[in-house]
């Protein structure tokens, strides 16, 4: 039977509003929105924007931009860019630039002075998380508490705070152990990490299969997380490495922190992952973890990651280089592509260069770099590669920025990689002058 | 029904500043105002220090400042009749009101929820009443490491105060302390020595402002940033967000899609739409602008509740750009100073 009472009260109902509104219209009366009427407004403004929106792309107007809205995972933008990242010896910048073979960092490969780019195996690229339940797992591990920071955004915290040199006395290891310990559920994950710890305290050696040992323990949790990945990148960059394995390392680097992009990406879309705290008297119900991950976290991701690349990684802290000669192969996301002469490339943090013969790539601002036979180059230790006028050039702009110019300090910017070493060297030198807070902040950039 | 949710949380996610508008518009357009999400109350011009930044020119009392009754009835009251929104007591320096207490008091038995800015330097003085009612979110001001800080503060020992503020709002039970830092050409290139001292200070987060020409900010515009600055600042807090709860505040405009990088919601300006600002002497305005060309009313004239309803209007539909653009921080935009473009643009290039 029809209810047609039902249809009567509804339009009734609209009639009063419509009614109600007019007169208020009509009257010039203002209202207060009640918060029940507020989500049916809300829900009309986003009737009206996804109609526009459809309009638009009918009429073929492009939407607007934001940094990720359309970036390029490593690997997949053939040839245009390259970033070369450097390691700055242990020493201090070394002349390389005379081109007799590879840097420290590249030193097991002063053998390979030809043959065919060494690209390592990473494996398919694929989003890391594979069900809800590793997305779980991960979301305990960087969610804020409701009082407390996340585990993984302390340990990291307290791993940066503590100085380069640090005595195994200062009481920023302590930190580094209390956050190790809050770690309860990750026993491997501990143990490798206060290896690391223990290392860095006493000054002992580790090499960079230590550095992929302890990035394969973080994602074994799974610990995706963008501040402990730099923490990494930035110990393993001196380490003297074969370009395969230094490859390998950056390109796994390069992947967990595209991992890292998508979750971001996700949870903008989703809405964040919530903790709320337990507030009744009573004890929590068993397996209460108060973590509240939205729905559709995981697909949203999943979406995500083949189209995100590694955030500031990816675009920031670059060097632009040109290639003068044949030879030079560029290593980035576990892919080789060799160069050719004239071509332009983008030197990123992630990438490393290899030269199967001696070969030369110029700088617009600082001229000429040299490579050996086998050597193997990264934006960490890059700048030692130059010639005597450009890496004079760049310890003039850091003198001028140490002692507060400006111009010096955005110039250095541009030339982040090139640089970096000797703006270390410098604020060591004068902690105190009056430019060097400025390039302990531009440091910053280079070294996250 | 939870999939219907996250659907539509996500088509809000991807296009908050266009639904935003749109729903300011569609609001007035039926005569309706939404409820205001907080209201500044400017407690009194009084201040013991004489900061070159300072927004509201602070240092005396002002003639003709709200009484206490008026607070009461003018103020507080007439949040309650706009569905309670976050009474956030701001200055001058709140904590030299003699009656700051008792205002507090009457407020929170009112129901409303309170937050507040302030340099620190009195907070020790008054921990009984910030264990008896623990404001939701205090704000102390932080320029510098100590000698940056106290040089730009006029005063030895203001950045101590500063943290032990913070170390005793925390034992009082604020849920979050915030560590405001005013970004300026002086200190915009030493965030980095100033990380590692916010980060240890028991602070839950670190609110990068940005200088604007205002009240005593107006006779100091060499402060204000470089481009280059704005763009390095806004790189740095990007990076530290992994570390800390860092967060770039309003006066920095929307980062557009990129927002994510910079903070935990989209930005939106709240100025007359979700906001506004009583100023000491009960003047209405749509934030903290010491203009008094910008005041909406006088409470002492007409009700609060009058005033956000009928005020405010060129917030609310497509008036003058520098109002109706919620893009922008209208403080910045109104002084000829919007920097988002300057602070973000340049990310964006570089990766489009």
């Amino acid at each position: 039977m029809k209810r047609w009472w039902v249809d009567l009260w509804a339009f009734a109902a609209a009639l009063a509003l419509a009614a109600a509104v007019l007169l208020r219209w009509r009257g010039g009366q203002v209202a207060l929105l009640s918060s029940t009427a507020a989500p049916a407004i809300r829900l009309l403004a986003l009737l009206v924007v996804f109609v526009q929106g459809c309009a638009d792309r009918l009429r073929g107007r492009e939407e607007p931009a934001g940094q990720g809205a359309a970036p390029r995972p490593a690997g997949q933008d053939e040839g245009q860019e390259m970033a070369e990242t450097t390691g700055l010896s242990q020493h201090g910048e070394k002349d390389l630039s005379d081109a007799t073979g590879p840097s420290e960092q590249g030193d097991e490969d002063s053998a390979m002075g030809t043959g065919s780019p060494p690209a390592p195996a990473l494996g398919p690229d694929v989003f890391p998380l594979a069900d809800e339940a590793a997305l779980n797992r991960w979301a305990r591990l960087v969610t804020d508490d409701a009082s407390l920071p996340a585990r993984a955004k302390q340990l990291a915290l307290a791993l940066l705070l503590v100085p380069e040199g640090a005595p195994a006395q200062d009481p920023g290891w302590s930190q580094v152990t209390a956050s190790l310990d809050a770690l309860t559920e990750a026993q491997v994950f501990r143990a490798r990490w206060q290896a690391h710890v223990e290392a860095r305290r006493t000054g002992g050696k580790e090499t960079i299969a230590d550095a992929l040992a302890l990035l394969a323990a973080m994602e074994a949790l799974p610990l995706y997380h963008a501040g402990l990945a730099g923490y990494l990148w930035r110990r393993a960059a001196p380490l003297p490495a074969s370009a395969t394995e230094r490859a390998e390392l950056l390109g796994r680097l390069e992947r967990h922190l595209r991992a890292c992009e998508a979750l971001r990406r996700a949870q903008f879309e989703t809405g964040p992952i919530e903790f709320t705290a337990w507030r009744s008297k009573a004890a929590p119900p068993a397996g209460y973890s108060g973590l509240r991950v939205p729905p559709g976290l995981l697909a949203a991701a999943r979406s995500h990651y083949p189209n995100s690349d590694a955030g500031t990684w990816a675009t920031q802290a670059t060097l632009d280089l040109a290639v003068a000669t044949p030879g030079v192969h560029l290593l980035r996301a576990g892919q080789a592509k060799p160069l050719q002469p004239g071509q332009r490339v983008t030197l990123r943090r992630l990438d490393v260069l290899w030269a199967e013969r001696p070969a030369t790539l110029r700088h617009d601002e600082l001229g000429d770099m040299s490579l050996g036979a086998g050597a193997v180059v990264t934006a960490w230790d890059v700048g030692a590669r130059f010639a005597a006028a450009g890496r004079e050039l760049v310890r003039e702009r850091v003198a001028a920025a140490r002692g507060g110019d400006a111009t010096a300090l955005k110039g250095l910017e541009a030339i982040l990689p090139a640089a970096h070493a000797e703006i270390r060297r410098a604020v060591a030198e004068q902690a105190q002058a009056a430019g060097s807070p400025g390039l302990r902040t531009l440091l910053e950039l280079f070294d996250m | 029904m939870l999939a219907g949710m996250g659907l539509l949380h996500r088509l809000y996610a991807r296009a908050a500043p266009e639904v935003w508008e749109t729903e300011t518009r569609l609001l007035h357009a039926l005569r309706l105002v939404r409820r205001p999400v907080a209201v500044q109350w400017i407690a009194t011009n009084m201040c013991d220090l004489r900061c070159p930044h300072c927004y509201s020119g602070a240092g005396k009392r002002a003639v003709g400042e709200l009484t206490t009754q008026e607070v009461l009835r003018l103020v507080v009251d007439e949040m309650v009749a706009l569905g309670k929104p976050t009474f956030v007591i701001a200055g001058g320096e709140l904590l030299l009101r003699q009656d700051i207490a008792e205002i507090v008091a009457y407020a929170r038995a009112q129901g409303l929820e309170w937050a507040m800015h302030t340099h620190g330097g009195h907070v020790p003085k008054f921990r009984a009443m910030f264990e008896r009612h623990p404001p939701t979110l205090a704000a102390i001001s932080l320029d510098g490491e100590q000698r940056q800080h106290d040089l730009f503060r006029g005063r030895r020992g203001s950045h101590a105060a500063a943290l032990a503020a913070i170390r005793t709002l925390k034992e009082c039970g604020c849920p979050e302390v915030v560590a405001g830092t005013t970004v300026t050409r002086d200190n915009a290139d030493r965030l980095a020595d100033l990380f590692p001292i916010v980060a240890a200070s028991g602070a839950d987060s670190w609110g990068l402002h940005l200088f604007a020409p205002e009240g005593r900010g107006a006779e100091h515009t060499a402060l204000c940033p470089t481009p280059e600055q704005l763009q390095r600042v806004a790189a740095f807090a990007r990076r530290k967000r992994e570390l800390f709860h860092v967060e770039l505040c309003n006066e920095w405009g929307s980062a557009g899609a990129d927002d994510r990088f910079y903070r935990d919601q989209p930005f939106l300006c709240g100025a007359g739409r979700i906001s506004c600002v009583i100023g000491a002497t009960g003047e209405v305005l749509p934030c903290t602008t010491t203009d008094l060309r910008e005041s909406e009313g006088n409470l002492r004239e007409r009700p609060l509740r009058d005033i956000w309803t009928r005020g405010f209007t060129r917030f609310r539909t497509a008036g003058p750009r520098e109002c109706s653009d919620g893009r922008e921080c209208w403080l910045q935009a109104r002084n000829g100073n919007p920097c988002r473009e300057q602070a973000f643009g340049a990310c964006r290039k570089e990766a489009v």
